[in-house]
């Protein structure tokens, strides 16, 4: 093959191989871990405004954030989501490669991105890192081109570079001083130092970045690595030989490894997973976690509590609840933890109950439990949405003039700002309008431990709320509380034809507990002659293994269910 | 080549006429303006407010957002003449300053143009008047806190010029992360004496006193809680504290959204030379007692105290009376016995944070119909003692129909800060309002900013424990965070 041919092939194999990775990331992100770029957008209210642009501006590495924030709140269509990050990688490879400046080993570019996929496995690293990265690699090869030859000149400029740089993308500015001349790099050092004795933030937040990672003063290894990582290969690859077919190999094997495997241990399902369960919460697809349910049984508290919800909002609690793991009643009401996540899962179960009050409580706490004090667009969405439903306008008004602000909520501020004052139309509407019924009108104080009480009296007060009917039934039966049950369940049945399968369970079980017959009507024959199947058996041998298939009842949940 | 050097003018004359467009957008003087036989809508609502001379410029903007330009003039009844031209009135600071001095005891009047759909629309003029009582003080510390409720979140202590727009941080929550920081509360205005309490696993009382920094376990065997609520004595020696356990419970209905209460709480005095607290049993009883604050004179102490129930179930039962006991800064003793100044239980209202104006004649409080948090009240009201006379009567100029709380005087005892949720029964705001002989307040105002609507629209945080500083407070926050987290405090002792 004549010379120039082989250098098209190389060339075109080298962004052949770029758009592998591209592709790669895209279908990791879009069809792996979606949920993750969801739980990222909801923790950002990006506005377009300049007073925003300013405040970021107002920190180190502000400029990084800003673009980085920019781009997450498209994550909320997941295919673009996807796509950025997929195209950010791409430009971190090529400048990498672009830095390392010689043809081969171009396989050794793909180390910083394979670290920085890795590293954003962890759901606390933000994109502005990946950003300020990019940004940083391209000062490093605009510096390998264009850096004045004249050496006072070369230190000016460094001078006055490296504490713009500084301001605009972080900490990461150490890399490109090191880079620029090994000596600038105490330089960025100092500048650092001294920056964070005037900023209000600890020095340690200061020197690891202020924004790179959510959570304040901590940043993962790896992603300290990577630049150090960068600057070898800038180093050893001026200095690699040659390689060898055998080399190449190698060094895509080593890649494949660097990229995969990493990928199961970087990740942590379980956490994605409740991501997921959060984001169906969110939309409201109760079919999609129920779905999701079945193919895997949920045994995290969010995961059971947002199933259960998506049961009780389908009405079928009262007959699949025992389909899937339980613990207790905090499976249906969450107990109050000081994180975003479970807070705002909690909020939405109390919304849905008509509970409005406490949901736009739990609403503001998990605005303040994200770690970086960051505002939410999905929480503000909820603030306008809780005080619409109470008549409270003004304030209702204040989120949406905000959401107005946004890309993504701007269409729905805009068509609910119209309800704003309009009480037909509120009172018409599917949710706000049902909700309004649901809410209680006396003022009482909530209690965390007699939830079951709320929910009776939201079913009181609105006999329509099934949702409530469902919750104040289950809520004793899951703390096995039999007697509790039996209060209960004539207050319902009273009021509105509900016999699930649980709720005979519960009935019999209580009739059996008392050595009488139920009523005749109440319960169906199969039930009977299923309760009294269960009682042979586990009154002849309570670890039998026929009592297996009683598994998703109430009865095995009580008696026998560890 | 004569293509592109076309195409190069081209896109230069479609950029000069977009500048231009721009710029032109808003500077047009109003042409025969018609006249609109009522007040302007605007936002703040400035219209008949007293201002002090010297307070930054009263920027506002049209209630109606759909404008395409405002035109305001500004005419002082004792002279001077100001102009503001463009999307909302925006003075210009100095202009403003003198306009203001120049009036001071006099009154501006304000002609606001509007121009709508092409067409300029003029409305009656309002006016503000330009108090004779000066307020010099440097500006406002206060709390901002977003309206979470256990979680602390993004909580910080700032410090506003009021003759301008600067605002800084006295103590923000990025400086020390993860600690709740109660309010700074100054002595008399005072930027260099000042107390501040740090909850959370780095909990302790700060003691700040001209450049010193001293943190305490305020907590003893004899005591049942660390200090809360305080106030100085004036001498700077003594500081007045409550120990309380304070909780808090939400509602489920469609009114009040939450009820903070105590379930226990006291009153007694910190002698911050010797770090020993001073008891009295009178203030050491079963009751609840809290809320101290200090004459002007510092010769009484006024509290709050009210008989406990069973809460929260009981959360309406508990009222507040208000009462004074008699202290002597001399020998750090107290008097004999407590004069209930107002009777909660009689008078069917609770009676809290008392604040005693530093001229001696007025006493300050909250009046709301339980609790003694009234910021979470929406009825609660501020109302005012005659303190020669123990007449009472409410601020009706300064109340609104929802929440006034966290009120503090200022040092001639002519002006007032308080915060208010009158804006939209949630956020609290930043107020100033300005006090007569006679013990009446003028229509207050809300802390004027640059771009009002803007500001309070997208600020997401409420205002508590306002308070004026009569200079700016220079604390070394990197100080306050090392010390913080190094844990050590001084024990207090009793005396």
């Amino acid at each position: 093959m004549p010379i120039r041919m082989k250098k098209l092939s190389n060339y075109w194999a080298g962004w052949l191989l770029t758009l592998v990775l591209g592709v790669l990331v895209f279908l990791f992100w879009c069809y792996r871990y979606p949920f993750a770029l969801t739980y990222q957008e909801q923790l950002q209210l990006f506005l377009f405004d300049a007073d925003y642009f300013w405040e970021r501006l107002a920190e180190p590495g502000g400029l990084a954030r800003y673009v980085a924030e920019f781009l997450v709140q498209f994550y909320n269509g997941v295919a673009i989501g996807a796509a950025i990050i997929a195209v950010l990688y791409m430009l971190i490879q090529r400048l990498t490669w672009r830095l390392m400046q010689i043809k081969d080993h171009y396989i050794l570019s793909m180390i910083p991105v394979a670290m920085l996929w890795y590293a954003m496995g962890d759901e606390s690293v933000m994109l502005t890192y990946a950003v300020a990265l990019a940004m940083a690699l391209t000062v490093m090869i605009a510096w390998t081109k264009l850096a004045p030859h004249h050496r006072v000149i070369r230190v000016v400029t460094i001078v006055v570079l490296v504490p713009i740089l500084y301001w605009l993308i972080g900490p990461l500015v150490l890399m490109v001083a090191v880079w620029m001349m090994p000596l600038s790099g105490l330089y960025a050092l100092a500048l650092m130092l001294l920056s964070a004795h005037h900023l209000p933030f600890p020095m340690m937040r200061v020197m690891l970045g202020i924004s790179y990672y959510r959570i304040p003063m901590t940043l993962p290894y790896m992603l300290m690595a990577i630049p150090v990582v960068i600057l070898l290969l800038g180093w050893l690859a001026k200095r690699l030989p040659e390689p060898k077919t055998w080399v190449k190999y190698a060094e895509a094997l080593w890649l494949a490894v660097l990229i995969v495997v990493p990928q199961q241990f970087g990740f942590d399902t379980k956490k994605y997973e409740l991501m997921e369960y959060d984001y169906l919460v969110r939309i409201g697809d109760w079919n999609g976690i129920i779905a999701k349910a079945e193919a895997q049984t949920p045994d995290l508290p969010m995961s059971v509590s947002a199933t259960n919800l998506a049961l009780a909002m389908t009405n079928q609690l009262g007959d699949r609840a025992f389909d899937f793991f339980q613990h207790g009643s905090e499976g249906l009401l969450p107990k109050f933890e000081r994180n975003f996540a479970t807070t705002q899962l909690t909020g939405e179960i109390y919304f849905n109950l008509g509970l409005v009050n406490t949901a736009q409580r739990l609403a503001f706490e998990a605005m303040e439990a994200i770690p970086n004090y960051n505002k939410s667009a999905r929480v503000v969405k909820r603030l306008a949405e809780t005080n619409l439903i109470n008549g409270e306008y003004k304030v209702a008004e204040k989120y949406l003039r905000m959401l107005e602000k946004t890309v993504f909520y701007r269409p729905w501020a805009q068509r609910t700002m119209q309800l704003l004052g309009n009480e037909k139309a509120i009172n018409e509407h599917p949710l706000y309008g049902t909700l309004r019924q649901y809410r209680l009108q006396d003022d009482f104080l909530f209690s965390d431990r007699e939830l079951d009480k709320i929910c009776g009296q939201l079913f009181m007060h609105n006999t329509s709320n099934l949702l409530a009917a469902q919750y104040l039934l289950m809520m004793p039966l899951m703390d096995k509380d039999i007697a509790r049950f039996m209060q209960y369940a004539p207050v319902v049945q009273n009021r509105i034809p509900y016999h699930p399968r649980h709720i005979q369970e519960g009935i019999a079980l209580a009739f059996m507990q008392q050595r009488q017959q139920p009523p005749q009507g109440i319960l169906s024959q199969f039930m009977l002659q299923q309760m009294n199947e269960f009682a042979s058996i586990y009154s002849a041998n309570q670890q039998a293994s026929e009592l297996n298939k009683f598994k998703n009842t109430l009865w095995y949940y009580l008696m026998v269910g560890k | 080549m004569m293509k592109r050097i076309n195409i190069r003018y081209k896109l230069l004359a479609v950029w000069c006429w977009l500048l231009a467009m721009t710029g032109s957008s808003c500077s047009e003087s109003p042409t025969n303006p018609t006249l609109v036989n009522k007040l302007p809508a605007i936002y703040p609502d400035y219209i008949g407010v007293t201002i002090p001379a010297n307070i930054a410029p009263m920027d506002f903007n049209f209630a109606e957002e759909n404008i395409d330009c405002m035109d305001v003039v500004v005419k002082g009844s004792k002279g001077g003449e100001l102009h503001a031209n463009g999307e909302w009135a925006d003075f210009d600071l100095d202009d403003w300053h003198e306009l203001t001095e120049q009036n001071a005891g006099g009154e501006l009047s304000f002609t606001v143009c509007v121009k709508k759909s092409g067409q300029w629309l003029q409305y009656q003029d309002f006016k503000m008047v330009v108090s004779k009582y000066r307020l010099d003080e440097y500006g406002v510390t206060y709390r901002r806190i977003a309206p979470g409720y256990e979680v602390g979140g993004d909580i910080g202590i700032y410090q506003r010029d009021i003759h301008s727009f600067d605002e800084s941080a006295i103590l923000a929550e990025s400086v020390v992360p993860g600690q709740c920081m109660n309010c700074h509360v100054a002595n008399r205005a005072n930027p260099n004496t000042f107390n501040m309490q740090i909850r959370g696993e780095h909990g302790g009382t700060l003691i700040y006193k001209d450049g010193k920094q001293t943190y305490l376990t305020t907590k003893t065997d004899s005591t049942v809680a660390n200090t809360s609520y305080s106030y100085w004595h004036p001498d700077g020696n003594y500081c007045a504290f409550s120990t309380n356990s304070i909780h808090q419970s939400f509602f489920v209905g469609t009114g009040q959204r939450i009820e903070v209460y105590d379930t226990f709480s006291n009153v007694l005095v910190l002698d911050t030379r010797s770090n020993e607290l001073v008891l009295c049993p009178l203030l050491q009883t079963d009751d609840w007692e809290t809320y101290p604050a200090f004459s002007a004179d510092g010769q009484t102490l006024f509290y709050c105290t009210a008989k406990p129930y069973r809460v929260p179930a009981e959360w309406d039962k508990v009222k507040y009376s208000l009462c004074k006991i008699a202290f002597d800064a001399k020998t750090g003793t107290y008097g004999d016995h407590v004069d209930t100044l107002l009777n909660a239980q009689q008078l069917n209202k609770s009676f809290t944070y008392p604040r005693a104006s530093y001229d001696g004649k007025w006493l300050m409080f909250n009046v709301t119909n339980c609790g003694n948090f009234p910021v979470n009240h929406p009825e609660a009201d501020l109302w005012l003692m005659n303190l020669q006379t123990g007449e009472t009567h409410p601020l009706t100029g300064a109340n609104s129909d929802d929440t006034e709380s966290f009120h503090n005087w200022s040092l001639n005892s002519h002006w007032f800060v308080f915060s208010s949720r009158r804006e939209n029964g949630v956020y609290s705001m930043p107020y100033i309002a300005v006090i007569d002989d006679k013990g009446r307040a003028g229509k207050p105002f809300l802390l004027p900013q640059r771009n009002p609507r803007k500001y309070y629209l997208e600020e997401m945080d409420s205002y508590n424990c306002i308070d004026f500083t009569e200079g700016k407070v220079n604390v070394d926050a990197r100080e306050i965070s090392k010390r913080v987290f190094d844990n050590q405090r001084i024990q207090v002792k009793i005396r």
